[in-house]
């Protein structure tokens, strides 16, 4: 303690400057990897987008011949060669869909330039209006709590996360129950929390890693379509945005998806 | 319906989306003669009539073009770019062919001048979809 005190005032100076020095070089350090990062990043997008298409390209051919085979030649065909082809249909489609979603999180891109201070109430409402026939029907029921915040996003990710998580809720809805969503907001000093409550079949808390992953699906409702990529997009834009993404449930009684997004996204 | 042949200039490199796609014209009652080229040079030479169409007998001028995009030797944006700068030409109408329902791709061949888009076939309602929209073409722009 005393050989501080006493220490001469330029070898403070000195140290001082080494250690601006040395932050200097660590933050152009970690400049250099994040361009690196996004620089493969990149590349990793391109090569989905062009992997995605040329795997459509033969689906298209095998599922039209099928279709032209069902449709227009159904009377020459007995009944076994029609359940295999429908089967063939099916499985084409499953496929096709698999590559539309993997397709569709390579194209999910976090663009700092497009971040704007966004109503959330606008967002929400936005992401409302996929679902309006349901709404019209009254065949689900989605409550927004009133207040909601300006938040600086980009706003069409934005969008998907909330589109994602109401088709997720609706999905998983417990037999012969209308499905009934709730969302609303909380806030501390740094971050907004947003959550996505759902009265469905919910999850066994074991599960909740794996939620997020790709072609992830829990396999707890028969006959609900998907390939399991919905919740790993949310998870992605959540991420982008310097946010957080987790979920709680018990099995049977619904599942609540929190997310936060932080009050000052430069700062992330 | 008019009795008159509508004739549709076909580019697209893939033969089993050839096929996929001339069933669809023939669905109905129009009345289409189809050519096909398989890059986009030769879709070039077929329309200016240039290069190996040059000294052909007949070569009609396409009262349609349905072209895909992605080709060999020329691509589809450059086919379609190189059509809509030619004066003699540029009116022919175009549909864009496309695997992509994704909206900046839509938004891009549009922007290059294409009148309309349809998403290759591959369920019967997407079928009957381009029989109707060339059928409508047809009636609209081209048998009047």
């Amino acid at each position: 303690m005393d050989e501080q005190v006493l220490s001469p005032k330029v070898d403070i100076n000195r140290e001082i400057t080494e250690l601006r020095r040395e932050i200097d070089r660590l933050k152009f350090e970690i400049e250099r990897k994040a361009k690196q990062l996004n620089v493969k990043d990149e590349e990793i997008q391109k090569y989905v987008y062009t992997v995605s298409h040329e795997l459509k390209t033969p689906i298209i051919s095998m599922k039209g011949f099928t279709s032209l085979l069902l449709s227009f030649h159904e009377e020459s065909l007995d009944e076994e060669v029609k359940d295999y082809l429908r089967r063939i249909d099916r499985n084409l489609q499953q496929m096709e869909q698999l590559i539309n979603d993997l397709l569709e999180y390579a194209r999910v891109q976090i663009e700092k330039e497009k971040f704007e201070a966004v109503n959330f109430q606008t967002i929400i409402e936005k992401a409302l209006s996929e679902f309006q026939y349901q709404l019209d029907k009254k065949s689900i029921q989605i409550e927004i709590m009133d207040e909601l915040p300006f938040v600086c996003c980009q706003q069409s990710l934005m969008v998907r996360v909330f589109t994602n998580l109401i088709s997720n809720g609706i999905k998983y809805s417990r037999k012969g129950k209308k499905p009934e969503i709730e969302i609303g907001y909380s806030a501390d000093e740094i971050f907004h929390k947003f959550y996505v409550k759902d009265n469905g079949i919910g999850f066994p808390s074991n599960q909740r890693d794996r939620l997020f992953q790709m072609f992830s699906r829990l396999g707890n409702k028969k006959g609900v379509g998907g390939t399991g990529v919905g919740l790993a997009i949310v998870k992605r834009i959540v991420e982008g945005h310097g946010g957080e993404i987790w979920a709680n449930s018990h099995k049977g009684k619904g599942a609540t998806f929190f997310f936060t997004l932080p009050k000052l996204p430069e700062m992330t | 319906m008019s009795d008159k042949t509508c004739t549709i200039l076909l580019v697209e490199d893939n033969h089993d989306h050839i096929e996929l796609i001339r069933r669809a014209i023939t669905i109905g009652p129009l009345k289409a003669d189809i050519y096909i080229s398989t890059d986009g040079e030769d879709a070039l030479n077929f329309v200016f009539k240039t290069g190996k169409y040059k000294k052909a007998k007949r070569v009609p001028t396409p009262d349609l073009i349905l072209l895909d995009i992605k080709l060999p030797k020329v691509d589809g944006y450059n086919v379609l770019q190189s059509i809509r700068a030619h004066t003699a030409y540029r009116s022919i109408p175009i549909i864009i062919l496309t695997t992509s329902a994704r909206e900046e791709d839509i938004e891009r061949m549009l922007q290059y001048g294409a009148d309309s888009y349809i998403i290759k076939p591959s369920q019967y309602h997407e079928f009957v979809a381009i029989y109707e929209k060339i059928e409508n073409y047809w009636k609209q722009h081209i048998a009047t």
